[in-house]
């Protein structure tokens, strides 16, 4: 092969692809992650024929890359408060058992990743390197317990979700408290994964927040929300954030979600 | 004798390295020195919004211009930094109506208060607005204050930390950003404050990595409450991305069965109808404590 090749290919052409190729290679390489710099160098449609066909999921990851890290399961950090809730409203959820047979509840976790679409052309992001480098606020840091701890379950019959929530030495305002910012920001997730599952894909039009008393930094609070009514493409939502056992009333909330098309999100 | 001396030495130097393992370097020191033997040394110092050990560097403030500030955050900075009022050579004042507030990551170092559940957490506890030191990732803003208008503006750039909906900043970073423009704005006028209430309109999606402008007005203050109010827009006012109300409440908490039920809230016409379906539980009382320093 390389016989013929070398007869029929002068050999400056040939050092010269090579040395094109190679300063591609190094430039790309050096220019981005390798994740994403192998995947420039190979044709997509050249994998195909190697790939399953894989359903993209909220996040779209290359195709080389590990599955991404699902945020919302237990990790050293959690407390047993943490913990014991978390096991409460998973043994509430749908199994599936041993023998195929599947345990039935109204509950579901939801998964939580980092990164919502990771190439995303949309919206209006300023520049291709903040895209890349970009992530999901309550999910942007990899230390385990230093901010958001939390997962969402969802009761689509009720209409209702619960999110347990445990907040890292990150989130302070006062001294010893969790910032008002930070408890707007899980009852903004809370209420939006709630909007969102039932109407679609939906953007915080309104967010009414009463804050009745302070968390204390590192407490674990359930945020219980529920559907109040739809009209059209507005969903008006409501939320109670209360101590794990439900006694104390920390803040409620109101929230106006609009449902919006696709397209608007893209570049709109 | 020697048999003593050598054991006090083994003693100390045992303390010393537990001492230093078990925390930071500058507690360590700070444990292993009494502080009296210190102060001939030290310059009496305006204890400001932070305590800090003795031995350590002044906090760093935050809101001074960084290599990851965009240009028209800089230019909006010193658009503002020239209306401050200075100290010019020879000892004059500029005059100026407005002050830049200093910002910085931790209110009080060691404070009792609060219940913060464990001292590990109290060590490492962080202001939210101000948690990482990479520049340029999450908060960037300063603030600045005009007293005599009742007025504050913070400039503010969002980094790649604050994503919510792909290429836009997070609804709830945008609130963050607003409770802490308006409570600095009630802190201000009323001294320490909590907030309330937060009534947050979205008009239009801020693009991660923008530069945007808070501008917080005092509506009025009845008693102990304070309210206030903020447009934030694009930053040349030209484009109304959110609108916000917010209540404070200064002083110490009133317990709760002393409250009455007064609940005012400013809603926005769209929720005007809907009445807060409250639970059988709850209490729809002022119980509101929070203590609200300067960014």
């Amino acid at each position: 092969m390389t016989k013929v090749a070398s007869a029929l290919i002068p050999q400056e052409v040939v050092i010269k692809v090579t040395r094109v190729f190679c300063q591609t290679v190094l430039h790309t390489v050096s220019a981005r992650p390798l994740r994403s710099a192998i995947l420039r160098l190979i044709p997509r449609t050249a994998l195909l024929p190697w790939l399953s066909s894989r359903a993209v999921s909220v996040s779209e990851w290359p195709l080389l890359s590990s599955p991404p890290r699902d945020y919302s399961l237990p990790n050293p950090s959690w407390s047993t408060e943490m913990r014991r809730l978390y096991e409460y409203y998973d043994s509430l959820c749908e199994k599936e058992m041993e023998g195929g047979e599947k345990k039935p509840g109204g509950w579901g976790r939801l998964p939580s990743y980092n990164r919502t679409l990771k190439y995303a052309a949309g919206g209006k992001c300023l520049s291709k390197l903040l895209k890349e480098k970009a992530r999901l606020f309550t999910r942007n840091t990899e230390e385990q317990g230093a901010a958001f701890e939390y997962v969402v379950f969802m009761n689509k019959s009720e209409k209702r979700c619960v999110c347990i929530f445990q907040a890292g030495h990150l989130l302070e305002g006062p001294p010893g408290n969790v910032h008002g910012g930070a408890i707007a920001t899980i009852i903004d997730t809370s209420l939006g994964t709630l909007a969102g599952y039932l109407s679609g894909i939906v953007m915080t039009a309104n967010l009414n927040i009463n804050y009745c008393s302070p968390i204390p930094l590192g407490s674990v609070v359930l945020i219980d929300s529920v559907l109040d009514k739809v009209e059209g493409r507005k969903t008006f939502v409501s939320c109670q954030v209360t101590s794990s056992d439900g006694s104390k009333l920390h803040t409620e909330a109101t929230g106006l979600f609009i449902s919006i098309n696709v397209g608007h999100l893209f570049g709109g």
